[in-house]
């Protein structure tokens, strides 16, 4: 693209300005990006409120250390107290138990930040020696448990993470959602009370994200009744080899699958471990209390990326069983996904470009039509006889055609309609699919009370008609007619005297197909004649008909 | 990425550090007598094409197109309309609400020029207040066959403080120069504290009022 003559200006790239360039941009960024590898490690755990130990041994893999890791706690703190007090004794135990926890212990690890609501408890470590650079870090929370007055508590809710890992944009979710076996609706509440999360500043919100690591107690249920007439059937399941066909039955699954929550979201689809919910604290044993819980996968790890161009790799999921100091497992998710690296100079040198690309792709999916006719004559019409014109609109262009008539400006048509009150048109608006077809009926009709309003001494009546594509251009359809108020003032003793002025454009299509089942007619006659106003009267097929049988003798 | 935009403009307030960088988006409309070359004058700025037998524009075209000044990006959501006299009525629904717009003539053809003052005129009764009005004198490399001189038109524009130019779109001359000269002469950017006058540059600015549109 050379046709600029201004000299190259000084445009910096920065994302977010235009999402059609940033599009753009996204798709070129090899041109101006390096990559790189980096792992991630999440984990979510509801703790029930219980003090950690010093250590939790067998948390995290020792094998393989991730550069980052992402920890969510629920009911980390459930005492009374805790809703009035800011009591972070407990916080900072679990603070210094989960980094004791990290492969290679406590000093390979610093926090880069953390956010607390409630129970709900949220931190991000990374490795000493990454050299990943880590920025604009901010946290924010959203609380959606029980309303008192107008606040809510954070009993339920969620804490959250956001930052730039190099120049790649990614957000931690840390969320307890709803309990209760019926609380579907509102764990589904949640999830888009959740959704409204921004970070603060420039109120980034959780998809401006490039990815999304949302995780935590979400609460979802199995909808057990379908399959057993107890919880007890449900807990044998849970503890036979055949525990996966539970995952059937996994609301959350239901419920993403038919788009009622995390749409675009992706989780593993088969879990290799066994629900998450509810234990006896301190075993392996399902909830023996007299409230009976039936088991349940309501820890989770999901995750979103922003395009195609993001690269996110799930590398494991398990839930590490022996660990029982909860009601809770804990869920450990280990993540490869690509960061990149901006070259600032190379991204700007490319933004004009990108700039053209964009609106060049933009012009491309402008809406286009073809119609059948750029203008359309009436000929005569006389009073209490309708006159009706087909005009075909073909949507030629790369996206779907949405036209509507635009109401006349003052000047031209002082009620504002979209026509002469001689005219109607039908429809007035419409969806034309790519490539398809729609006609519209253009009929005057004069009764006396228009007759009326008419100016006698001019017979010719003229309307323009505006039909405007939506996102796009405007079409003018000039009309008119020539109005008499009887067949003899209009000079038409008979109605198969030909108006040898008048034009009827009709549907050529429908008239070829009949020419070419004729042998021995030359088609172009037929246009020809498609030309010659047909008599009134006359059902257009029929007249058609009638003149190539003449023709064709 | 349908949920992706939305309130991200703001992003740029991390590492580059352009605060005074955005995007604007104008509308801006051609007007003037059939034939002098408006669509043409679009196409050479828009695709870089230029067809020596242009269809007659029988409605009002529709394009965009990004300038990048300085220190932000125009967009201008381009409306070419006709110029045969019988259309003349529906004018006002494209240059009402326009923040710009290019009045063209023919340098070869004086009465297009007259038609090309009566536009101003309208303009300035009718259009907004604010608008910045360009003259272009189209077909400049006509010039041996020119009726209307430079001096007379330059000082025409002086008068009505128009910016001026002839261009030719066959040649290209000066076709983007003007376009830059209108988005120089726009007003970048809402006052500070108003960021209220933001419009989203996905959605075209037919219904949005005249004034600054940034973001």
């Amino acid at each position: 693209m050379t046709f600029y003559s201004t000299p190259a200006s000084k445009a910096i790239y920065v994302p977010g300005r235009d999402p059609s360039v940033d599009e753009v941009m996204r798709s070129w960024q090899h041109r101006y990006c390096t990559f790189e590898d980096t792992s991630i490690c999440i984990s979510t755990f509801n703790v029930n409120g219980r003090s950690p130990p010093a250590i939790l041994k067998g948390w995290f893999s020792d094998s393989k250390r991730a550069d980052f890791y992402a920890v969510g706690l629920q009911e980390m703190d459930l005492s009374v107290g805790t809703y009035i007090i800011d009591n972070t004794k407990k916080m900072e135990d679990w603070i210094e138990c989960i980094r004791a926890s990290l492969p290679g212990g406590s000093n390979q690890y610093h926090i880069i930040t953390s956010m607390r609501l409630v129970g709900i408890f949220v931190v991000l470590f990374k490795q000493n020696k990454c050299k990943v650079r880590v920025t604009d870090v901010s946290t924010n929370y959203v609380a959606t448990g029980i309303s008192v007055l107008v606040n809510k508590l954070g009993n339920k809710g969620a804490t959250a993470i956001s930052a730039r890992f190099d120049d790649t944009l990614v957000c931690f979710v840390n969320s307890h959602f709803a309990a209760g076996n019926n609380e579907l609706e509102r764990r589904n509440q949640d999830f888009r009370d959740v959704s409204q999360l921004s970070f603060l500043p420039g109120r980034l919100n959780i998809y401006d994200h490039d990815v999304i690591f949302w995780f935590g107690d979400l609460n979802y249920r199995l909808n057990w009744e379908r399959i057993a007439c107890s919880g007890e059937d449900i807990r044998i399941m849970a503890s036979s080899s055949n525990y996966r066909s539970l995952l059937k039955n996994d609301q959350l699954k239901e419920q993403i699958k038919i788009g009622a929550v995390f749409v675009g979201f992706h989780e593993k689809e088969i879990f290799d471990f066994r629900p998450t919910y509810k234990y006896d604290v301190g075993t392996d044993v399902w909830d023996s209390s007299e409230k009976g819980r039936v088991p349940a996968w309501t820890d989770r790890i999901l995750w979103w990326k922003s395009g195609q161009e993001m690269v996110v790799e799930q590398k494991s999921l398990q839930s590490i069983n022996n660990i029982s100091i909860s009601d809770h497992k804990p869920v450990v998710g280990e993540f490869r996904i690509v960061l990149k690296c901006v070259d600032q100079k190379k991204a700007n040198s490319l933004y004009e470009e990108a700039i053209r690309e964009a609106d060049r792709r933009a012009n491309e999916l402008l809406p286009q039509i073809q119609l059948s006719q750029m203008e359309v004559e009436f000929g005569h019409v006389l009073l209490l006889e309708p006159k009706t014109i087909i005009i075909t609109i073909k949507n030629t262009g790369k996206s779907q055609a949405w036209f509507r008539f635009k109401n006349q400006p003052s000047v031209v048509n002082p009620s504002g309609a979209i026509c002469a009150p001689w005219l109607t048109v039908s429809p007035s608006h419409y969806l034309i699919p790519i490539q398809q077809s729609t006609q519209i009926s253009l009929t005057v009709f004069i009764d006396e009370t228009i007759a009326a309003s008419l100016d006698q001494s001019k017979p010719v009546l003229q309307d323009i008609l505006v039909l405007s594509l939506d996102n796009g251009r405007d079409h003018f359809i000039p009309v008119s007619a020539k109005f008499f108020r009887n067949r003899t003032e209009a000079g038409l003793d008979s109605p198969l005297v030909n108006q040898t002025n008048d034009v009827n454009l009709i549907d050529f299509a429908k008239f070829l197909i009949y020419t070419s089942s004729k042998s021995k007619v030359e088609t172009s006659i037929f246009i020809a004649l498609v030309i010659v106003t047909m008599p009134r009267y006359c059902d257009i097929e029929t007249e058609l008909g009638y003149y190539a049988h003449s023709v064709a003798m | 990425m349908a949920n992706r935009g939305g309130n991200s403009a703001s992003r740029a307030g991390g590492s580059a550090g352009t605060g005074s960088n955005r995007t604007c988006q104008f509308k801006l409309v051609l007007l003037g007598e059939s034939a002098v070359g408006k669509s043409s004058l679009v196409l050479r700025f828009v695709k870089g094409q230029f067809h020596e037998y242009q269809e007659s524009t029988i409605g009002a075209a529709f394009l965009t197109q990004t300038v990048c000044l300085d220190d932000a990006t125009v967009k201008f959501e381009i409306w070419d309309t006709a110029g045969q006299e019988r259309y003349h009525s529906l004018a006002p629904m494209y240059y009402r609400g326009a923040q710009a717009a290019i009045v063209v003539y023919d340098i070869t053809n004086q009465d297009s020029f007259q038609k090309a003052k009566n536009w101003v005129k309208e303009l300035q009764r009718q259009a907004s207040p604010n608008i910045v009005m360009a003259l272009a004198g189209n077909k400049a490399d006509m010039a041996n066959k020119r009726t209307v001189e430079y001096e007379e038109a330059q000082a025409y524009a002086e008068d009505n403080a128009l910016l001026f130019m002839e261009t030719s779109a066959k040649t290209s001359m000066n076709v983007n120069d003007i376009f830059m000269a209108i988005a120089k002469k726009l007003p970048i950017g809402p006052p500070p504290g108003q960021p209220q006058d933001t419009v989203d540059v996905n959605q075209p600015a037919q219904q949005q009022k005249s004034g600054t549109c940034c973001k």
